[in-house]
């Protein structure tokens, strides 16, 4: 219940952090209870009224998140109020008596509606901003996607290739498989299922990411596998209760990725009882163990992966890297991906 | 909005069936077409009978294009700018890419159906069995169904028919949704000018569905970003039109939304966000019409 209280209290500033959107809801319902005298759908404006208090107050709001199962985050809560309705319905009544009171006077109708405007476009933003560089990832990993699958048509893929490809393989084309899923690092999307994944496979993922992190350096690469547990906080909420919004996801990822990065994480007890950090032998062939039992038959590695990791990965595999757009691609057995 | 509603119910009456029964998704989605192919020939069978016994001008005079049609120049320029606005927030989901897949796997969810023909058989995120299973209450929402159906009925990629199309024709359901809120706000019986507020109430709206795109939550963003999902076809769709039923008292069909949400969202024991508002406007309005109320 504390935590929840937390949320709620935090989530409020949050909420209100971005936009300003509650802050003209709160407006308009002062306007509505004591700007005029008549009062149309009192039921609706006592409702509306009554709800936006229950959500801003952190023990109203938390009873709500409580009612939501807690799967949903604070700004959910904000569904049992009709804020764009009441918005506009209040917006439309203050306009329509204000010109009803200045007919034919422009002076007066002209900067209300600038100011009108103002206040509305003040309370948000139009559009959601995507980042150039996430375009770009989706762009590149569709390409490189339909180079494999044009090298490849029909074959039956079981891919294991760094995280902005995994992102979108199940997205671009149902019939790849993946040892596994982004709700590794989207950890909402655990919620979905009461699947959990097997150490081994936790190991694949975090030696994928400290290859691509560790660049021309293999060593770099195997031992920030070894620390880069705690990079994956998102696995800790297998419950699913961890949904986050675009900012945190980006801040948990980053933080994840910095302590991968710096190599300085050692964390050895992830409170299941497995001894993570101190894993011996991380190392490219381990994990192609791994993978070639998960089932994998197609590994991408990045361009900037080091010509040792290349070639020793090529050696592990038995099979010949091909160059694909910014990544290497490794096929175990053309045979295998056709059974 | 009926149409939507009853899309929503047959997908969920052929989802259901073919999860109990085990049917694969091929029978799943022709089960599916069978069901609207009935209910079309049925809406459309009852519609000429209406028309027969109550004449077509009366019915076409109080239809909803009627009610918020422009008369003067106001309304005119009012629903000039409500149209490119609905315009270029149309463009925003076809070609602004602004997505927002976190925490989502719709369009995964239905493409697993697709590839394996059949429902719930792997886990989207993968395309391995699943070891452990999912949650039943998950399990029975039926919009991958709805969804993977109209793939497999047009020839259309998951990605297409859940990022473009249906974000689409939410957006124009919500549109209808609030205009049917308008003319309940704004009725003719009395009130003057009440074709002008109409109209600026859905300036309105679509402005504030442009602004609100700033933030996961906020209305705006869940219909620009995400259309698809559940939640916003709660917010957005259901939620507008359940307000105009009990502000109108028509408490049967609000029972509808409920159970509709019920069919969409992940809710608590199908107790979403419909039934509070629902009840906490009934409970209200028993108030207000006792006059509890009146003296404020």
């Amino acid at each position: 219940m504390a935590e929840l209280l937390y949320n709620a209290w935090s989530g409020w500033s949050g909420y209100t952090d971005r936009g300003k959107m509650p802050a003209l809801l709160l407006a308009v319902l002062l306007f509505l209870w004591f700007g005029r005298r008549q009062r149309e759908q009192k039921a609706l404006l006592v409702y509306t009224s009554f709800m936006t208090v229950c959500c801003i107050f952190p023990v109203t709001a938390a009873l709500l998140m409580l009612y939501q199962t807690k799967f949903y985050n604070y700004e959910w809560i904000w569904s049992f109020v009709p804020m764009t309705a009441v918005i506009a319905w209040g917006i439309t009544l203050f306009w329509t008596e204000y010109r009803a009171g200045n007919v034919g006077r422009w002076k007066r109708l002209v900067p209300m509606i600038l100011l009108l405007l103002t206040v509305v476009g003040f309370c948000g933003s139009m559009g959601r901003q995507v980042r150039e560089e996430q375009r770009e990832q989706r762009n590149t990993a569709h390409a490189v996607l339909d180079q494999i699958m044009d090298k490849y048509p029909e074959a039956e893929l079981c891919l294991w290739a760094p995280r902005e490809i995994m992102e979108y393989a199940r997205e671009k084309d149902a019939s790849i498989r993946l040892p596994y899923g982004r709700n590794i690092w989207d950890g909402f999307l655990n919620a979905y299922s009461y699947d959990v994944y097997t150490e081994d496979v936790l190991l694949l993922e975090q030696w994928m990411q400290s290859v691509g992190m560790a660049g021309e350096s293999d060593q770099a690469a195997e031992l920030n596998a070894r620390g880069a547990d705690s990079g994956n906080e998102a696995l800790e909420g297998q419950a699913g209760n961890s949904g986050n919004t675009e900012g945190q996801e980006a801040e948990t990822a980053s933080r994840g990725d910095r302590e991968a990065q710096s190599g300085k994480v050692a964390v050895t007890d992830t409170g299941d009882g497995i001894q993570r950090g101190e894993q011996s032998g991380i190392t490219l062939e381990t994990c192609v163990e791994i993978a070639r039992r998960q089932g994998v038959n197609c590994i991408l590695l990045a361009k900037g992966t080091s010509a040792g990791i290349v070639s020793r990965m090529e050696k592990a595999l038995n099979a010949e890297a091909e160059e694909l757009e910014g990544y290497y691609l490794f096929l175990t057995d053309t045979e295998d991906i056709y059974e | 909005m009926i149409t939507e509603f009853a899309a929503i119910g047959l997908a969920a009456a052929a989802h259901v069936a073919s999860i109990f029964l085990g049917l694969s998704f091929s029978v799943c989605a022709g089960l599916l077409g069978g069901l609207v192919c009935a209910a079309a020939a049925g809406g459309i069978f009852f519609l000429l009978r209406c028309r027969k016994t109550h004449g077509g001008a009366e019915t076409e005079s109080k239809s909803f294009l009627y009610r918020i049609r422009p008369e003067g120049m106001w309304e005119g320029i009012l629903y000039s700018v409500t149209a490119v606005l609905f315009l270029t927030q149309l463009l925003f989901i076809w070609i602004g890419d602004g997505v927002y897949r976190g925490g989502d796997l719709t369009v995964e969810t239905v493409g697993s159906f697709l590839a394996e023909n059949g429902l719930y058989q792997v886990n989207p995120l993968t395309g391995l069995p699943y070891t452990a299973g999912i949650p039943s209450r998950l399990k029975i929402l039926c919009l991958p169904t709805l969804y993977g159906s109209l793939c497999k009925l047009t020839g259309m990629s998951p990605s297409m028919i859940v990022v473009r199309v249906i974000p689409t024709v939410i957006l124009v359901s919500c549109y209808f949704a609030f205009g049917l809120l308008a003319t309940v706000f704004f009725p003719e019986e009395g009130a003057s000018s009440f074709r002008e507020k109409r109209a600026c109430f859905m300036t309105i709206v679509s402005l504030l569905l442009w602004v609100g795109a700033y933030q996961y939550g906020m209305d705006g963003f869940d219909l620009l970003c995400s259309g698809w999902r559940g939640v916003t076809i709660r917010n957005l769709v259901l939620i507008p039109w359940l307000l105009s039923l009990c502000l109108r008292k028509k408490w049967l069909l609000a029972i509808l939304c409920v159970v509709c949400e019920a069919c969409i969202v992940w809710t608590l024991y199908g107790c979403g966000v419909c039934l509070p508002v629902l009840a906490g406007m009934a409970v209200i309005q028993l108030f207000c019409s006792e006059g509890h109320l009146k003296k404020s």
